[in-house]
């Protein structure tokens, strides 16, 4: 059953695009700059961003373990500053796609908190 | 948000002539969002020094970093490190200049250069062309203005009303520029409500400014005495 | 085992290339659809003149040298001098393979010119050593292998084995006839897939990257957006 809200099943046809186009090949890489900064941690890639993220919410229908949230969180908000500059040689937007998945995570209350 | 634009190069090559080992700093908050001095843009820049200084004959190790956000220092990532590792004689930032005097503040013992002029706070109207929208003068007007800002728009940013020189719609600084105060009163007029251009504000109190600290609301106790 | 080569030659052929051009068609359309043309607002403020810009930029040859610095070609030169190698390679050796175009002008009576055996020998074997490299990368670099999927060895396989296939093939090496079957049936297999699995970046590549307004966009021209 999906499990998706309405701003994600508005982009269904974006989403589902930029997944089967995306030809994992890796290029996006240097044009992160937390990548570079972070001495080339894979995690830090773009595209691997954006497939973990908004790849997974879209290929799970929005059914997540309590497991891939934590990860989807840790992607949208401490691995991804949409600074929005990163290249694709395909010309995929990976920015709006993960402002999507920042979307899902708010509107499911997954988000940082200040509380200490 | 904030918009800033590479300086002449000129005037960068005038600011770190006499160092030999420079360190780059970019940020990749809204210095990267408007293309300014980003790690992209930073790279650019330091292979035009390069080139630069080749064809001049003289060596110099300018290397990059880009820290996440340079107005906050949790976000300088590697930073402090980088600078320590390095033994830089200068660095030039590429964030706006609240990034960089907090650079500067935190690193006081390198001279600090920005390479970049912070332009505005504005909104993206494209990729690479950016409007400028507020001043931060530190006293909005425009929930009476009909959403257009008077002091960014109007070349003489007046408070109250057109001056004489509105000629058609547009401005008579240049006859390109239209005029502020013509579309806020077109703006109010369609809304119907006219009256809060008619309404008497207190002046702003512009004279003898001080830097402005900006305690959040809700967040006063943590900084102010309130009982006092 | 001839009857198969003749209904892999004849209509297998031919409908493979059905799908693939109304595939592309129906791709190209689909992406008209789904963008619209944005143009670049009218700015209330003043844009600046010729000479004005000009004085931000650095001595006109180092600004010439620069051109290409921030690109791809530039941040992984190697990886993008190779890999626009290759892709030229992929798509030109079966356009203009001679044993190609024999066949094409036996069915339909015209002749695409070819090049000589040796040349497009030598590029098969090119392209086979990139297939290598590609592996190579898909398994042993890092940054690869986590994004890799079942749709990327698809993808991988689709490509270099018509290729190995018709190698073989060619050189006669394994029993001439099955090989060259199976080499047949892969080629129409990829054909048929391009439009429709991760190959079709063969079409977006040109699409987004020419149409689409992006920092990265060819020309600085492109003037579509997504819907």
């Amino acid at each position: 059953m999906s499990n998706l809200p309405d701003i994600i099943l508005s982009n269904k046809s974006k989403i589902k695009f930029a997944m089967s186009l995306c030809a994992r090949c890796s290029m996006c890489a240097p044009s992160c700059f937390l990548y570079r900064a972070n001495n080339g941690d894979p995690t830090y890639m773009p595209s691997y961003k954006m497939l973990n993220s908004i790849g997974l919410i879209f290929k799970k229908k929005g059914n997540l373990s309590d497991n891939d949230l934590e990860n989807i969180k840790n992607i949208v908000w401490e691995k991804c500053v949409l600074c929005t500059r990163c290249y694709c040689s395909l010309g995929i937007d990976i920015p709006y796609l993960i402002s999507l998945a920042r979307d899902f995570c708010r509107q499911k209350g997954v988000y940082k908190t200040y509380d200490n | 948000m904030i918009k800033v634009k590479r300086k002449k190069f000129d005037e960068i090559i005038d600011c770190i002539d006499r160092y030999n080992n420079i360190l780059n700093v970019g940020c990749g908050g809204c210095a990267s969002v408007c293309l300014g001095g980003g790690q992209k843009e930073v790279g650019i820049l330091n292979e035009e020094l390069r080139l630069y200084y080749e064809k001049k004959g003289e060596k110099k190790d300018i290397d990059a970093y880009t820290v996440e956000r340079a107005c906050n220092e949790k976000c300088f990532l590697d930073l402090p490190n980088v600078i320590e590792k390095g033994n830089y004689d200068a660095i030039i930032t590429m964030c706006c200049s609240a990034g960089t005097q907090l650079i500067a503040e935190k690193f006081n013992k390198i001279p600090v250069y920005p390479a970049v002029d912070t332009i505005a706070i504005g909104i993206d109207r494209d990729i690479g062309l950016y409007e400028e929208k507020c001043r931060a003068c530190g006293h909005c007007v425009i929930g009476y203005t009909g959403g257009i800002c008077p002091i960014t728009r109007c070349a003489k940013s007046l408070f109250n009303g057109p001056c004489g020189g509105t000629n058609k719609g547009m401005c008579e600084v240049n006859p390109n520029i239209p005029c502020a105060w013509y579309e806020i009163y077109n703006r109010l007029k369609e809304q119907n409500r006219l009256e809060d251009i008619k309404k008497i504000h207190p002046p702003v109190d512009w004279k003898n400014q001080i830097q402005r600290t900006v305690v959040q609301y809700g967040y006063e106790e943590r900084y102010v005495n309130m009982d006092v | 085992m001839h009857q198969l080569y003749l209904l892999l030659r004849g209509p297998l052929a031919l409908i493979s290339f059905i799908v693939f051009i109304g595939g592309v068609i129906y791709q190209i359309i689909w992406f008209f659809n789904n963008t619209k043309v944005q143009e670049i607002p009218k700015n209330p403020g003043l844009l600046p003149s010729k000479k004005e810009i000009k004085s931000f930029y650095p001595p006109e040859d180092i600004k010439k040298l620069t051109k290409w610095e921030g690109s791809v070609w530039s941040t992984q030169p190697y990886f993008t001098i190779l890999t626009s190698i290759f892709h030229i390679l992929v798509i030109l050796t079966p356009i203009f393979l001679l044993a190609h175009n024999i066949l094409i002008k036996q069915s339909w009576g015209i002749a695409p010119p070819s090049l000589s055996e040796k040349i497009t020998d030598v590029f098969t074997i090119v392209v086979l050593c990139f297939g290598a490299y590609f592996l190579y990368r898909r398994i042993f670099l890092s940054k690869v292998r986590i994004i890799t999927g079942g749709g990327d060895w698809l993808m991988f396989f689709l490509v270099f084995l018509p290729y190995l296939t018709g190698f073989l093939a060619y050189h006669q090496i394994f029993s001439y006839m099955p090989m060259v079957i199976l080499h047949m049936f892969l080629g129409e297999l990829m054909l048929v897939c391009i439009p429709f699995t991760r190959l079709k970046h063969m079409i977006f590549f040109f699409l987004n990257r020419f149409y689409l307004k992006s920092e990265y966009s060819f020309f600085k021209k492109g003037n579509r957006v997504w819907n």
